[in-house]
Formats: structure tokens, sequence, C-alpha cells
């Protein structure tokens, strides 16, 4: 992995791009931190940061014709821009008693004559000679200014310069009209003699980049080049950079490029802003007052995305930007332990990746998608955490194995519910299979997207399940695939080229399912993130919502009901945080169409349904526990094989399957919390029955253990009447031993 | 149930004793002490550990 690969996910990224008036600055001022400071009062550090960008603030504050106001964001807002000329000429006035900036070094050994002590070669002067290069200036003229001599404030100009070369030992030759024999002796030269001045028989040759010409050593700029005036001082500012380069390599260049980013800058939208008109002076006459400029300088939004950082709760806890993210996990790809250690991990495994971030971002980065890539690479070179996604893992395994089904034959249509949907509410996909065979006839396709292996980052296991569902699809003459599972719509066209994704709830608006009615007859649709966009499933949900008498509403935000990426182990706190904000999201109780998002509200003890509960009747009172989604997935198998192809179908039995346990509420809890099965400390207790192999306390509890390759898994339990009673059951992911076996 | 529960092996009818066993996880391997059988040398992992130090320790060496 090289860095690029991982800044490409977030090249587009706006948060640290200068703001739409600065973009169109032509001295890039950081116009916010300017406005930042004059609202706060801080007018003398406010006019230094205009001293140190401008050189001459008092040219620019009178003189410029201030694109920064037309792109300024409060007119987006309804409002007139923020007066940055009355900013600037105040922070002048109150600067007046500022000196000129001086810069403590040493003398340099290069010498530069500069050929007109107009704008354009006084900026270059000025900042040259504040760096210590011995600067001698030619001029014709009997003084400075070059065509500012002619205007109506030349006397503040010419004031502004004398304060700003004071202290400084530029060198003067007014009178001098400099002949090519003069310059000779120069390291290097400037010709900015001004509009229609001696060019030295060099304007052919210029390079407007680089402000070069054929000459070496000899560089060229403002009204000779044809520059403007607020141009030529901007170009003073950046030849000096450029000639400094010169100076110290022998080549012209810029050290640090500008602002590349071909500068529209940050354009944001705003909602919510409210309208701050701009300031007028009470007394015109006598301009702004300094509590005056204050507030017209406060208007100023401080214009930088930070849409991501705010809005997403994962990237909130963090708090690192998306640049510096990228760079992490370029960082955390390439480290060599013990020297170096990731930095990214457990955000990387807390992201839900669900886009929610690529849907606000005004430029679309998507940091899920970053994460992914991240995921994947940390599977490849075996530094992910396979304890985080082992339950999953082995869940999508059995999903497709004893879970997975395709219906014989050829077909048009095929019914893909999506393992969840299979696991928590098989009657519901009975129907919906029902439906769609009357209507459509349609096969059906029991299996998973593959997006627990997309959330671990593996590759092998994500193209295997791929594999099988491409064969299975092929086979069935490529059919129109209706699912119920959001996620599935969007993982299944990564795996299935060609394949033409339905929803069934737009099958079952559009079919015209009949429907009974919901508890409530008002609620809010909670859209699952993954169908964020898709605002013909929306329609369809909510119609079917409200022909089932219930007024449908809808839950704001967008966002993953906190399932996605499976972060539940990797994050619990956030994953807890999140859960809550969207329970919490609205006080109506919540219509879903996603398995996952129905699982985690009523795991929080929100009121919410199933859209299908009202077209199939009331599904499932309470959430199945991890042994039920298993047994309900392989008993929908059965049934299915049953009618179709006349075959029962019994999951692989395991000798441990018929062992009695008795587990308490509190444990069962405890259990479905660490995603630990029934079958876990079925396995653990026989396997330690079976071998005498356990520990046991003076009250007769028995402690079993079972080390598998990814968890440990311990069981506190008592033998009774045929069976155990199970006391406590945890797992932990270290190793007991010296030697891995991951 | 806390660590100080009095166990006894099984397999070996030897009480616990709490001696250094080695763990390992994510390429790092390191010594604690927790209950251990004298004879055959089986440790025992209490709940309290499992979900306490031994889940921070798991956290700080998966992000390192």
């Amino acid at each position: 992995m090289e860095l690029k690969d991982t800044m490409a996910f977030v090249d587009d990224c706006i948060h640290d791009a200068p703001a739409s008036c600065e973009c169109a600055c032509p001295y890039k001022l950081n116009i916010r931190a300017i406005l930042k400071k004059t609202a706060r009062g801080r007018f003398a550090a406010a006019y230094r940061d205009l001293r140190d960008a401008l050189l001459f603030p008092t040219l620019a504050a009178e003189k410029c014709p201030r694109p920064c106001m037309e792109k300024c964001q409060r007119i987006a807002v309804g409002d007139g821009p923020i007066d940055m000329g009355a900013v600037e000429r105040y922070l002048v006035k109150a600067g007046e008693k500022e000196a000129g900036q001086i810069f403590s070094q040493p003398p340099r050994d290069k010498t530069v004559a500069v050929v007109g002590a107009g704008a354009a070669g006084l900026t270059c002067a000025v900042s040259l000679s504040r760096k210590k290069y011995a600067v001698t200036v030619f001029d014709r003229q009997e003084g400075w200014g070059g065509g500012l001599r002619d205007d109506p404030m030349f006397p503040v100009f010419a004031a502004d310069f004398e304060k700003q070369f004071q202290g400084l030992d530029t060198e003067f030759r007014f009178g001098t009209e400099a002949e090519e024999a003069d310059l000779t002796g120069f390291d290097a030269v400037y010709i900015a003699t001004g509009e229609g001045g001696n060019d030295f028989g060099l304007r052919e040759s210029w390079d407007p980049a680089l402000r070069t010409t054929s000459r070496p050593g000899w560089f060229m700029g403002g009204g000779v080049c044809g520059e403007g005036l607020m141009e030529s001082v901007a170009a003073g500012n950046i030849l000096s950079q450029l000639m400094e380069a010169y100076l110290m390599t022998g080549r012209a260049a810029l050290v640090v490029e500008s602002d590349a980013k071909s500068c529209e800058g940050c354009v944001l939208d705003h909602p919510g802003e409210e309208s701050k008109p701009a300031v007028v002076p009470a007394d015109p006459e006598a301009g702004f007052t300094k509590d005056e400029i204050r507030a017209e300088a406060g208007r100023c939004m401080q214009c930088q995305c930070s849409i991501c950082l705010e809005g997403c709760e994962v990237m909130a806890h963090y708090l690192k930007t998306p640049y510096k993210l990228a760079a992490e996990v370029y960082g955390d790809s390439n480290t060599r332990p013990p020297f170096s250690n990731c930095v990214a991990t457990r955000q990387t495994y807390s992201c839900n990746m669900c886009s929610w971030c690529r849907d606000a971002c005004p430029t679309g980065v998507d940091m899920g998608e970053l994460f992914r890539f991240s995921r994947e690479d940390r599977w490849k070179k075996n530094k992910w955490i396979p304890g985080l996604h082992d339950y999953w893992l082995r869940e999508l395994d059995r999903n497709m194995d004893e879970g997975f089904y395709a219906s014989p034959g050829r077909c048009g249509y095929v019914f893909f519910p999506g393992c969840q949907l299979a696991a928590s509410a098989p009657g519901h996909v009975e129907s919906a299979w029902r439906f769609l065979r009357e209507k459509l006839d349609a096969g059906i396709l029991l299996g998973c997207c593959g997006s627990p292996a997309v959330w671990a980052g593996d590759a092998d296991r994500r193209e295997k399940n791929a594999a099988l569902l491409r064969e299975s699809w092929e086979r069935m003459g490529r059919p129109v695939i209706v699912t119920a599972c959001a996620t599935c719509a969007e993982r299944l066209p990564e795996m299935l080229e060609g394949a033409e994704i339905r929803s069934l709830y737009e099958v079952l608006d559009r079919e015209g399912a009949p429907v009974s009615a919901l508890p409530w007859n008002g609620a809010d649709v909670f859209d699952p993130c993954s169908a964020r966009k898709d605002d013909a499933v929306h329609r369809a949900v909510r119609s079917l919502a409200e022909k089932a008498g219930c007024a449908a509403g809808s839950v704001p935000g967008g966002k993953c009901c906190g399932y996605g990426g499976h972060i539940r182990l990797a994050n619990p706190e956030l994953y807890g945080e999140i859960t809550e904000n969207r329970v919490s999201a609205s006080e109506k109780p919540y219509i879903v169409y996603c398995a996952n998002c129905l699982e985690v509200f009523r795991s929080r003890g929100k009121d919410c349904v199933h859209i299908l509960d009202a077209v199939f009747g009331p599904g499932p009172a309470h959430a199945p526990d991890l042994e039920e989604k298993r047994m309900n997935t392989v008993r929908l198998k059965d049934t299915l094989m049953k009618e179709l192809e006349n075959k029962s179908y019994k999951a692989p039995a395991e000798p441990w399957d018929a062992l009695a346990l008795t587990i308490p509420g509190d444990v069962r809890a405890a259990m479905e919390d660490k995603l630990i099965t029934d079958r876990d400390v079925k396995e653990t207790i026989m396997t330690a029955e079976a071998e005498g192999d356990y520990f046991v306390d003076g009250d007769g509890m028995r402690t079993a253990c079972l080390m598998r390759k990814v968890l440990t898994y311990w069981v506190d339990y008592v033998p009774e009447d045929g069976g155990y009673a199970v006391k406590s059951a945890y797992c932990h992911r270290m190793h007991i031993g010296e030697e891995e076996t991951q | 149930m806390s660590e100080e529960r009095k166990l006894i092996c099984s397999k070996c009818g030897a009480e616990l004793v709490k001696r250094q066993v080695m763990f390992s996880y994510m390429r790092r391997t390191f010594g604690h002490e927790v209950p251990v059988c004298p004879k055959c040398g089986k440790a025992y992992i209490s709940r309290e550990l499992a979900e306490g130090k031994m889940a921070e320790v798991e956290v700080l060496l998966e992000d390192k």
C-alpha cells in the first residue's frame, strides 16, 4: 500500500480547504482568522495577519476590488456579504502604531536589483529585504509609487511604504534609469518597470507561472507584463519566494505549492444558520465604531466543512479529520512492531460503514470506504482482530451451509429475503415468497449477501460466498432478484454482475398486497441506512403503512441503527451511544423494514414493528435469541424443501445438541450480549464432562473451559436432573499459553 | 463468583494455586498470576478477570 492509495479516498475532502472567500482573494488571505480576531476585538493581531500577507495593507485596503465579498457565503443565507473593505480599513487604522515586520536573522550575501519602485517592485523589495537580502531599487522617477503617484490617496500609500521599509537596509536609487550595465553585478534582477516600461527585450520569453525570462536570474512581473494593480502586488509576493528559491538553489520554484485545488473552496449549505444582516455604521461619516466592526466581523460563519466530524458519532468520538485518518490508515498498514504501532485500529473497526458521511459530504467523501479498504488490508496482512467478527463469520458460514437453499428450476424472479429476516421472522419470509410466487412465479434463494465478510475485511470468504450465490443465480437463469433487505440490495450487484434488484416493499405496494391494521395510528418510519437514497422504497413503505391506517412520518437522520459494520464487540460503548441516539431520535414508535434495525431497536426496548407485520400479520413479539434464529432458518429451509422438492431437511447434528440446559434470564441476556450461543455452552460442558476435565468448588459448581481457535469459552454450571443448570458463561479473545493459535 | 473461589481440578484432584501463566495475543506474549492446577498446569480464568482486566488488555493489544 502506498500513501496515495489511502489519500485517494479523501482527496476531495474540503475540511482543510480555504473558504470560498479565501480562494477568491488574490493574496490567499486567511480571511476567517482575521475576521475571528476582529470579532474578538484583537485588532492588533488581526492587523499583523493582514500586514504579513499583504505587505502594504493600506494599498490593499483602499484598492482591492474584493472578489472575496462576491464569494461570501452569508449571501447564500440571504444576508449581505461581510464588508471586508471596512474591516481592512479599520484594521489599518487600528494598526497605525504597529511597526513593519522585521525578521531577526543575519544578512545574506546575495544581491537583488529591483527595477521600478511601483507596487510590484516595492512588494518584492520589501519582502526580500525582510529576509535580509541586499536589495537595490532603481526608479527613473524621484521617489517611489510608480503609477500610484498620481492617485489622490498617494500620500497615504507613501506613508505605508515608509512604515513597512522602516528598519530595513533597502537601497533606493531614485532618479536613476537603470541600464543593463547597472544590473549585471546582481545575483538576481526583478523587472517591474510598469505598463509600457522597459522590458530589456525579455517580454517574449516571460514565463507567467515562474515569472522567469530567458536570461538566468532575471525575473519580470507587474504592469510591464500586463498585470493589474492588485495582481501586481500579489505577484510581487509570490515572486519574492521564487527569487529566494532561485538564489538558494539556482532554480526558481515554489517550495510550498499554493492551494492548488482549483479553488472553489469550502462552499456549504448552512442549514439552520440564522440570518445576520450587514452592520451599518450609525454615523456613516465617522465609519464603523469598535463595536460595529466587531459585530460586522462576527457575522463571519467561519465556513469550514466539518459535517462528518460533527454529524457522525464515530467521527465525533475520535475527532480525526479525513486527511489525518487516511494518513493513519496508511501508517497502520506499514507498522513495524515494536518500533511503530497502529493508531487507528479501534476507529477502523468502529465505523458502521453506512456511508452517511458520503451522502452528507458536499464532495461525497466516504470514510466507510476508507475503513473497508483498511479492514481488507489488515485481514490480508493478518493484522485484523478475528475475535471481533468471529460470531458473525461463523453465522455467515452457517447461513451459506445449513441455512442455504436455492429453489429448483429456472425462474424469472427470485426472492432473496436476506439471512437476518429468515432468522428473525421466517413466517414473513414464507408468506412473502408465497405472495411473490402467486404474482410473479418467483423462486426463492436463502443465504447471506456476504456483508459480514465485507465488514470483517475477509476477502476469501466474501469471494467464496459470492461464488456460491452466483452459481445458484446463474443456474436459475439470472432472475430478477426481489429482496427484503436493503443491505443485500446494495451488496448483491457487487457480486452478481448485471443483476436487476427490486425491493419487496415496492412489489407488495404495487401489487396491492392486502394489509391489516398496525398497532398505532401514527408512527415514524426508520429508513435503513442502505436505503437512504432509495426514494421509491421510502414511498412504498410509507404507502403500505398508510394503507394499514398508520400515519407515517420519518425518523430524521438517515443514519445506521448501529448494526452496520458489526462494531458491537469492537466498541461496545460507542455502539451503546449510537443505538441510544437512534431510538431517541423520535418519541413515536418506529416502523422498520430491516431485520437488523428491528433487532437493535427491540433490544433497547423501543416500540417497533416491521412493515411486513402489516402485510402478513404480527411477527414474533420478542426478538429471538441466537439459537432460535439459527433454528428458524433451518426450519424455513425444511418447509421450503418439503414443499418444492418433497424432501425434508435436518441441520447437521453435533453430539452435544441433545444436552439439556437450564439457562436463567440474566445468564441468557449476558450470553446474547457476548454473542455466546447455546451450542457454544453445550460443547464446552460436554467436552469437559466427557474427559472429566473441569474445576469444581466446595458448592459443587463446575467450571469448564473450551479453547477454540479464536475465542476461549468458560461455563459455570451445576449438574441437575438429566442436564445442566448454567450459572454463567463468558469468553475472552486472549489465548492461554505462549503460542497463539490464530 | 470471585477469584478467591476455592477450586479443585477434577482430573488431578488438586486444589488450584496461584502461579505465573503465559498468555499470548496479537503476536505478543506476557505472564500473569492466575489460579492453576499444580499437577496438570491447567489455568482458571474467572469471569471478573475475563471481562475486566483481561478485556482491557485485549483492547490495548488490539489497538497497537
